[in-house]
């Protein structure tokens, strides 16, 4: 098995420079791969891919019913960072959160940022995240953003651009590790030899951080999963990271509230939840406040949030920061709530609001991508160069009536990683969601994080619900010179 | 333990027992009515009676034939109590405890969504599959069973398994002995005959109690075959059996702290205990398990209030 005639095809390569020579953090592997007898590594794969769906690693499809399970695709070639390359990410995503969070507190709170002019009022007020219920709330420790899966995306040049900030409740951790354990069985020696970055501390990090936010006087929380359900589509990993974190899995209808706390109804009465942990969307967690229909939550939460009984993470009202307009401020943000230069980029964005920005989107349509700001999933957007004519001069016109809800960017050239096809490899197009533990003072992130992978040819799309899947993300200290010269 | 997960453990318990019982009295009158043959018509009727849903049934089906009592037995997804939908309700609620159970058990409950294809289900195909459907069902639950016995550590968890199983066994077994009564009833000059016998012997079939109860009895006799499924308080199946076992795995789970359901469960067994199969008969066999079977209802429901606190009792809510 070897890497011949693989072709980077002039996009920066993860694992390749563009002679096609092995990057030195990726050499170990590219060396173990090739001493591979012949369909080796695909016996590999798909025996990988079987333990996933025997240990029960799929995610649910909606709107079907029986056998609504499939896995997840999974390639076999991680993707492979150095660890100084690494290093200015990780600080320029705990240099963001920090920032982020801070901003969110401000927008509940006094609004400063906006009193000192740095953002225009209409930002928030106009972000659909912006929950006018939230207003003054304190959450222990004064942290909003406990996690945040943060997309990241490389230009041709290799330079990592944030692509957006995911605030309310990212899912996909429980990939990262799982794919690390099969990894690990697949590659022991090249892992070992690499000086891989553990991720299999996250859910006691996970574990620590909430144990840290808990409500004032708690030494012991008891700490809850609040999930939607066995119908959710994530429903796998709550289920994972319950069972990893060692913290119970409720359900709203588990749930009631005393008058004081919420509680579990557990066989030998009412139980006290100190902090929950819910994959459950800010609408639906109280009906009291929220949305009356829903059932996913209890009547109550949001009072014994409130008074301090109880810690939401994340707390409600996040998303004002999830929003594609707000995210072009996240730099002015850095500045005026840190005073540093942001360490990681922006991918320029044009706010179609602007006068300047809009002439400029609509001259440039062939060339830029359009996205809605407050839509998430890719929905309603224009991937410029792969539209044709008649679809521009249509998203022309709704742009024009409603331009507040616009922005542009130019379309980047993702980076790519080889992945396994039949007997040889082809570079698919990746991007990188690392993950966010904010605990107020300092940040944990999860070395790496998900990799996901565009697997069907020339696609830019990595989303799983439309032929994405993933690979396992190694973040390594040491390079094979190194290991030699240290023999 | 939420009080949820143990309501789910005891109803995917109680479904996958509820399937098994079903699977028992349709290959048991499959058998006999091949033998019976005339007038087979009337011997489909008190399956349907054993569900208690008899309204349902002829509501959708009219009378009861061998075709339609099987499928609405077997195959009907819009009858709960079939065994596909037993089957599927054993399966969803063992997804909502998928964190809690070794991976093998929960594929084997995952797979019993499988246990009754597609293609079984055309009735040109009924009488060919049917007794062979029914022993894979009657083995596949007894595994399953078998497999918490085996790798499930006697926690709480294990006990409202077993709750549930004897509560719907007794149930069930109770429920069994009332279409005897069915068949009885209307055709007193049947007694003593020789499809009485049969009819008695059907019933211990269907319990797998034939070998147990001629060592113990020898011939067939209403009495004994009375005693056997209701009082013995060594035969697994019989009611006294399943209420002494399902009171013992409540003890196990309340350790040992006596509630309402206890002692009900409690008072129950003694009343039991001290009767025959003679003063059944005396009381009359109807009677009897009408207020058996008000009993066990009872107790169900003070079973869910014991383990579902009731929000509406807290101070300031």
């Amino acid at each position: 098995m070897n890497f011949k005639g693989y072709e980077t095809g002039g996009y920066f390569d993860e694992l390749f420079d563009n002679q096609g020579e092995a990057r030195p953090c990726a050499r170990l592997l590219v060396k173990a791969i090739e001493s591979l007898p012949q369909g080796d590594l695909r016996r590999r794969q798909e025996a990988s891919e079987r333990a996933m769906l025997s240990m029960g690693i799929t995610f649910n499809v909606y709107g079907s019913n029986e056998g609504t399970e499939r896995t997840i695709p999974f390639d076999i070639v991680p993707r492979i960072i150095d660890g100084q390359e690494w290093d200015p990410v990780e600080a320029g995503l705990k240099q963001r959160i920090k920032a982020i969070n801070l901003f969110i507190d401000d927008i509940y709170h006094k609004r400063e940022i906006i009193k000192d002019g740095v953002i225009p009022e209409w930002l928030f007020t106009s972000s659909k995240g912006y929950l006018p219920q939230c207003q003054d709330l304190n959450p222990p420790g004064g942290v909003w953003t406990h996690v945040t899966g943060t997309d990241l995306v490389r230009d041709e040049k290799g330079t990592f651009f944030v692509l957006e900030d995911n605030l309310r409740v990212p899912s996909g951790v429980s990939y990262v590790l799982l794919d690390r354990i099969l990894m690990k069985r697949n590659f022991p020696e090249v892992f070992h030899k690499s000086g891989v970055r553990r991720v299999v501390d996250y859910p006691i990090q996970f574990m620590k951080m909430l144990h840290k936010l808990a409500p004032e006087g708690i030494e012991k929380p008891n700490v809850a999963v609040l999930t939607p359900g066995v119908y959710n589509s994530a429903y796998f990993e709550h289920t994972f990271l319950a069972r990893q974190m060692g913290a119970q899995l409720v359900e709203g209808r588990d749930l009631v509230y005393d008058g004081k706390y919420v509680c579990a109804r557990t066989v030998d009465g009412l139980e006290r939840i100190d902090v929950i942990y819910r994959r459950v969307d800010d609408e639906f967690l109280d009906p009291e406040v929220f949305r009356a229909d829903s059932t996913l939550g209890c009547k109550g939460m949001m009072k014994a949030f409130r008074e301090g009984h109880l810690t939401l993470a994340n707390a409600p009202g996040t998303g004002v920061a999830d929003d594609k307009v707000v995210y072009a401020f996240v730099p002015d943000m850095i500045r005026y709530y840190l005073g540093e230069e942001p360490l990681l980029p922006n991918v320029p964005t044009h706010l179609c609001i602007e006068k300047e920005a809009l002439a400029y989107t609509l001259d440039n349509l062939d060339k830029l991508v359009v996205k809605p700001a407050s839509e998430s999933g890719g929905y309603g957007m224009l991937i410029g160069p792969a539209s044709s004519p008649k679809e521009r001069d249509a998203f022309a016109k709704v742009l024009r009536a409603n331009p507040r809800n616009y922005i542009s960017q130019p379309t980047l050239a993702l980076s790519r990683a080889p992945v396994l096809v039949d007997d040889h490899f082809e570079g698919r197009h990746v991007d990188l969601r690392p993950y966010i533990l904010h605990s107020g003072d300092d940040s944990y992130v999860l070395p790496g994080g998900l990799t996901r992978v565009a697997l069907k040819k020339d696609s830019l799309v990595v989303n799983s619900s439309q032929g994405g899947g993933t690979k396992d993300t190694w973040v390594v200290d040491r390079s094979p010179e190194v290991e030699e010269s240290s023999c | 333990m939420l009080s949820r997960v143990a309501d789910q453990i005891m109803w995917m318990s109680r479904y996958i027992e509820r399937a098994a019982n079903t699977a028992r009295y349709l290959e048991v009158s499959y058998h006999l009515n091949l033998d019976l043959q005339q007038g087979s018509q009337e011997q489909w009727r008190p399956l349907v009676e054993i569900t208690g849903d008899m309204e349902i049934f002829t509501k959708r089906y009219g009378e009861p034939t061998a075709e339609n009592v099987m499928h609405f037995l077997m195959f009907d997804t819009k009858y709960i109590n079939s065994i596909q939908s037993c089957l599927s309700a054993a399966r969803e609620n063992a997804k909502g405890l998928r964190e809690s159970m070794p991976a093998e058990l929960f594929e084997a409950i995952n797979g019993l969504g499988k246990l009754v294809p597609e293609a079984s289900r055309k009735k040109e195909f009924y009488h060919s599959q049917i007794l062979e459907l029914c022993g894979k069902v009657k083995r596949e639950c007894m595994m399953i069973s078998g497999m918490f016995s085996e790798i499930i550590e006697r926690g709480r968890g294990y006990h409202f398994w077993r709750l549930g199983e004897f509560i719907e066994r007794a149930d069930k077994t109770s429920r069994l002995l009332h279409v005897k009564y069915f068949y009885i009833h209307p055709q007193i000059t049947d007694l003593g005959t020789s499809i009485d016998d049969m009819q008695w012997l059907a019933l211990l079939l269907s319990l797998d109690a034939r070998e147990a109860y001629h060592r113990t009895h020898g011939l067939i006799d209403r009495d004994n075959v009375i005693h056997m499924i209701v009082l013995n308080p060594t035969f697994p199946r019989s009611i006294l059996f399943c209420l002494q076992s399902a009171l013992q795995s409540l003890s196990l789970i309340t350790k040992g702290v006596q509630g309402e359901p206890h002692n009900e469960l409690s008072a129950l067994c003694e009343q039991l205990e001290s009767l025959s199969g003679a003063d059944i008969v005396e009381t009359g066999l109807n009677e009897f398990i009408e207020n058996l079977q008000l009993e066990m209802n009872n107790i169900n429901s003070r079973i869910f209030t014991y383990f579902n606190p009731d929000p509406s009792l807290l101070n300031g809510a």
